[in-house]
């Protein structure tokens, strides 16, 4: 009896251990609010840096230089957050998403686990700042890093865009053949078959710029210029969204026609 | 021994209690931002979509609109299937990285 009590409360012990880690987990939507918030903090740190380098030029005192350094390093914190906030909301993006292959999740974790190691190592740079001298050399090495800090992860995530962008066009694809099938067997299918041309039409810019923000995205690397790549991958399947929703109308009005018996 | 027992299922229940409160919150607040959404689908349904298609094409089709969910059998995809499809192109949602590089 005494052995079952120990181990009721053994269970119990692990229970409360545990519980809190279901409870706190964070979700994705969740990660991006804190990613939204570490940037808003980092544009206030690079105001009061801003702020704090006027002060030292109306007035160079050994105070107002030490608020440089000081003020300076909470700019270099701040960035550090805001790049870790991104990484685990780009994380938690693709856990979540029961879509993406199994490949390109465990891709953006290895990222952001060896991303976050290299964040830790940065911040001790951070703390060994003492002066203005140490300060611009760290902020040159930080901006060489930060680059490095990103272009993996964002790669690995344009990847993921890529194949839910394919996916959605594959369901138009789908859809399309199908309503098509079913329009050619009709007597009086002349308005319906123009609509589904014309949702084919779309489909095909649609993969077109699907396969162009691929290009781009293989692109994100260093060296290079990893975030002009990213966003220039963002603008294509920008574009095809547009092209996939004008395919999804044209599906939706030769659907109606159908269901109507024609013309 | 009643007693360590009694004291155990109240630890128990304190216990799912303070894990479940959380949990609960957010599924509040997820069922909340859905009816929302639902609210928004619901303000624009795709008959609106396919009247800006009518005048883009010239259809004029105020008395063609049939009750979709009567006659969907004759087609082999459902106005559920496509309406589905059309929620789910507009989640795709690509954001740059502009604040970081700022």
């Amino acid at each position: 009896m005494k052995n079952s009590v120990g181990k009721l409360i053994g269970i119990l012990a692990v229970m409360l251990l545990v519980m809190p880690i279901f409870a706190y987990a964070l979700t994705s939507s969740e990660a991006r609010e804190e990613w939204v918030d570490a940037k808003r903090i980092s544009q206030e740190k690079q105001a009061a840096y801003t702020e704090a380098k006027l002060d030292y030029a109306a007035e160079p005192t050994s105070e107002n230089e030490q608020l440089i350094v000081e003020t300076g390093k909470d700019v270099l914190y701040a960035a550090l957050d805001e790049v870790e906030a991104w990484l685990n909301w780009k994380q938690l993006e693709a856990e979540e998403n029961s879509e993406v292959p199994d490949e390109i999740k465990e891709a953006i974790e290895d990222d952001v686990k060896a991303n976050l190691d290299k964040i830790e190592a940065l911040r001790t740079d951070v703390d060994d700042i003492d002066n203005r001298l140490e300060l611009g050399i760290t902020y040159l090495k930080m901006i060489g890093k930060y680059f490095e800090l990103l272009a993996d992860a964002a790669r690995n995530t344009g990847a993921m865009w890529v194949y839910i962008g394919e996916t959605r066009a594959d369901q138009v694809s789908e859809y399309e053949q199908k309503l098509r099938a079913t329009a050619e067997e009709m007597d009086d299918n002349t308005e319906i078959i123009e609509m589904l041309d014309q949702a084919k039409e779309e489909l095909a810019e649609a993969e077109t710029n699907i396969a162009k923000a691929k290009e781009e995205y293989q692109q994100v690397r260093i060296p290079g210029q990893p975030l002009i790549k990213f966003s220039n991958g963002n603008s294509y399947l920008t574009i095809a969204k547009g092209n996939l929703l004008s395919s999804y109308h044209y599906l939706n009005q030769a659907y109606l026609l159908i269901v109507s018996g024609g013309n | 021994m009643k007693k360590v027992l009694l004291i155990l299922g109240m630890i128990v229940l304190i216990s799912l209690l303070i894990a479940c409160a959380p949990a609960k919150q957010t599924i509040t607040k997820k069922t909340i931002v859905t009816e929302k959404e639902a609210t928004v689908i619901n303000s624009e349904p795709s008959a609106n979509d396919d009247a800006d298609l009518e005048t883009e094409t010239g259809t004029t089709s105020e008395t063609e609109q049939p009750s979709t969910t009567a006659s969907s059998s004759s087609s082999a995809v459902s106005q559920e299937e496509l309406d589905q499809l059309k929620e789910e192109i507009e989640k795709m949602e690509f954001e740059d990285l502009g604040g970081l590089s700022e």
